[in-house]
């Protein structure tokens, strides 16, 4: 008889969810996506558009402000200036120290701005003008200099699946909008299918607009290069960042949280093996937290191990690294603590495989490093990290702002 | 053409076929370029169905060697189908591997590169339905052309320095001489220096292998103890675990040692003009 009498309200409980579900995640509606598109910048113009901050090395103080127009032009510069309560005070100017065609494209150009001397954990007002023509304000916000906590989103993936693109890159925009502690992106490559081809770049960049908040709100690039980012476009989009071909570096964010970046499409044993020993070495005293981003996996949720599983794999351990993102399988996982080829509590966590957009695989759940407490699953996602003193939080946020999967990890 | 040249060339087709089986651990390139509009669960059936082909494929092909049905026969056209399938497969992954990666130059030399893969499947055809000699002198050159495929394809990428090669000989020499991190540059300097000088080699095999009226037998041994030891590398470099690597590569040494062999035969019998 009571269930009888719940039945009515369960009903109204259930049916009322989708709204909910709307109102948090509108661009789960195709019309709000389809509309949010048309309102990106139009490319052919001398106007700038496909706006993006880079971040690689040093981002408390420095950052490059890169953009796209549709004619060379002159007149190009970036005024910013801190951010203050009575306004935007755009007191400085820069003009971009680095501006040229993109290899196969039909007449678009690239700017790159590098900003140096900003002053850490500082919100800075910037605007674009290129012929006259301006961007909207937009700001951003440099990395601490002290231990204060933070926020980043790390992902990889956005090749294939535009529209799942545009929903995750609505959804990254949403949660940087909510959180001031949210300051920056590492993406983990892959970001179209052919890295040579201009046209699939130019629709990345401009629904890159997209992780742009309603405040203006920008979140600075840590970028990696993927398999399918072969070519030298990454290098003209992100101003080769780590060198002309190596694109391998690290980020201090803080002085107590560091990002090593590797690239999988290049030599893993040579060179780049002996840097990253190096940084390892050198870091590991410095921070607290240690991680690393690369594409091709050392522990694949679906595809074989890369190189990184021989070559990187014993130099994390060495280091003990506290979280290396994987991308590539088109899953979400999150490996068991691995080490000498075994679970260990002591081992390294192994997150990612790339989740922005792109069609997602059936995970290879059987595969011992997977087991639990590690995870596997399969939906559009991106993954939120929070640097804090006493811990660091690992969350999967879904296209509906669920979460797939969380971890706490405490200071090695 | 004698039965133990096509019982080599069938176990090579077999070995291959385990090799193609395990390597679907890892999801197939037409797994990829099915992936956006099939979805994650109709290719992951596709892969796993392939499996299942690839292993049933190899244990009938042995069986298949030792009936030796007649051409004509059910089993006979089993066997043909198989061989048919065995090499539809390596030709597949390599068209979808050159579409799934369009503007990557290395992957563009796949449908050439791999082009003793999908070869030895299809001279096995036509030398266990087609006895008569002119077809095994178009099978010779039907091998010869895929080797000089696979050489020029991956003398290619050695020219254009591909980065997995220069891992390849970066892992086989920490096996060798232990690892040593403070050598890594100068093992990746002294592999970037050799993979020229390796391409340039495999260009010139491939000239001497297809010189019209002449079968130099030093050549295709050269050129199988080479492709075994490349093969081999996957193995040198990153262990034993990646044996499918060095299966789902034997016809690279396994094309040539045939030719050296087949050649050896003509050479040494009596009865032949």
């Amino acid at each position: 008889m009571k269930l009888k009498a719940l039945f009515p309200l369960t009903l109204l409980f259930f049916s009322s969810l989708p709204s909910v579900s709307g109102e948090q995640a509108p661009w789960l509606d195709k019309d709000y996506l389809d509309e949010r598109t048309r309102q990106l910048a139009p490319t052919r113009t001398a106007a700038p558009s496909q706006w993006r901050v880079i971040w690689t090395k040093e981002p408390s103080t420095r950052a490059t402000v890169s953009w796209t127009t549709g004619k060379k032009g002159s007149g190009h510069r970036v005024r910013y200036g801190v951010r203050s309560s009575s306004g935007p005070k755009l007191t400085e100017s820069i003009v971009p120290q680095r501006s040229g065609a993109y290899s196969s494209a039909n007449g678009e150009y690239f700017h790159h701005a590098r900003l140096s001397e900003l002053s850490p954990s500082t919100t800075y007002d910037f605007q674009i003008e290129s012929e006259g023509n301006k961007s909207p304000l937009m700001h951003f916000t440099t990395a601490p200099a002290d231990d204060r906590s933070f926020r980043l989103l790390f992902g990889g993936d956005s090749r294939t699946g535009i529209n799942a693109r545009g929903q995750v890159n609505l959804l990254m925009a949403d949660l940087s909008e909510k959180d001031d502690e949210l300051i920056g992106f590492a993406h983990g490559g892959d970001y179209i299918v052919s890295g040579r081809n201009w046209s699939q770049w130019s629709t990345w960049l401009s629904q890159h607009e997209l992780t742009v908040a309603k405040s203006g709100k920008v979140l600075p690039i840590i970028p990696t290069r993927g398999n399918h980012d072969g070519g030298p476009l990454y290098d003209e989009i992100f101003d080769t960042p780590g060198g002309k071909e190596k694109n391998y570096f690290f980020t201090k964010i803080s002085p107590e949280v560091a990002l090593v970046t590797l690239n999988t499409e290049i030599s893993a044993g040579g060179e780049q093996r002996s840097w990253l020993a190096q940084t390892l070495a050198d870091l590991r005293p410095e921070v607290r937290w240690l991680l690393a981003e690369y594409h091709r996996p050392a522990w694949p949720a679906v595809k074989s191990p890369g190189a990184a599983k021989k070559f990187w794999v014993p130099l994390f351990e060495k280091y003990n690294m506290d979280l290396v993102v994987e991308s590539d399988g088109h899953v979400i996982k999150r490996t068991v603590p691995i080490r000498n080829e075994k679970k260990d509590p002591t081992g390294i966590v192994y997150v990612g495989e790339g989740g922005l957009g792109v069609p997602q695989r059936s995970p290879k759940t059987d595969r011992w490093y997977l087991q639990k407490p590690g995870m596997a699953g399969a939906d559009h996602h991106v993954m939120r990290i929070t640097f804090a003193k006493k811990s660091m939080d690992y969350e999967v946020v879904l296209l509906d702002q669920s979460k797939a999967d969380s971890m706490t990890f405490l200071p090695r | 053409m004698q039965q133990n040249l096509i019982w080599f060339l069938r176990i090579l087709v077999v070995i291959q076929s385990l090799g193609y089986a395990a390597k679907l651990a890892a999801p197939s390139a037409l797994n990829s370029y099915l992936l956006g509009s099939m979805g994650g669960s109709f290719v992951s059936g596709l892969d796993h169905s392939v499996w299942l082909f690839l292993l049933f494929s190899s244990a009938a092909l042995l069986v298949l060697g030792f009936l030796r049905p007649a051409a004509t026969s059910v089993l006979g056209k089993v066997d043909f189908a198989l061989l048919g399938l065995l090499a539809l497969w390596p030709f597949t992954l390599a068209v979808f591997s050159f579409l799934n990666n369009m503007g990557d130059a290395f992957h563009a030399t796949d449908p050439i590169g791999h082009a003793v893969r999908f070869a030895a499947p299809l001279a096995l055809i036509l030398l266990s339905f087609n006895p008569n000699p002119l077809w095994q002198t178009r099978v010779d050159w039907l091998l010869r052309l895929s080797v000089a495929g696979a050489f020029i394809g991956h003398g290619l990428c050695a020219w254009w320095i591909k980065p997995s090669f220069i891992d390849l000989i970066v892992g086989t020499l920490d096996t060798l001489l232990g690892q040593d991190l403070a050598a890594s540059a100068s093992r990746q300097a002294f592999a970037e220096a050799s993979l020229p000088v390796i391409a340039v080699q495999d260009f010139i095999l491939v000239a001497l292998l297809l010189l019209p009226n002449r079968k130099i037998r030093t050549v295709a041994m050269w050129m199988a103890i080479w492709g075994f030891v490349t093969a081999m590398s996957r193995m040198t470099a990153y262990g034993w675990g990646n044996w499918h690597d060095l299966a789902l590569r034997i016809c690279n040494g396994g094309i040539p040692l045939f030719l050296w062999y087949s050649w050896k035969q003509n050479h040494t019998d009596p009865t032949h003009s």
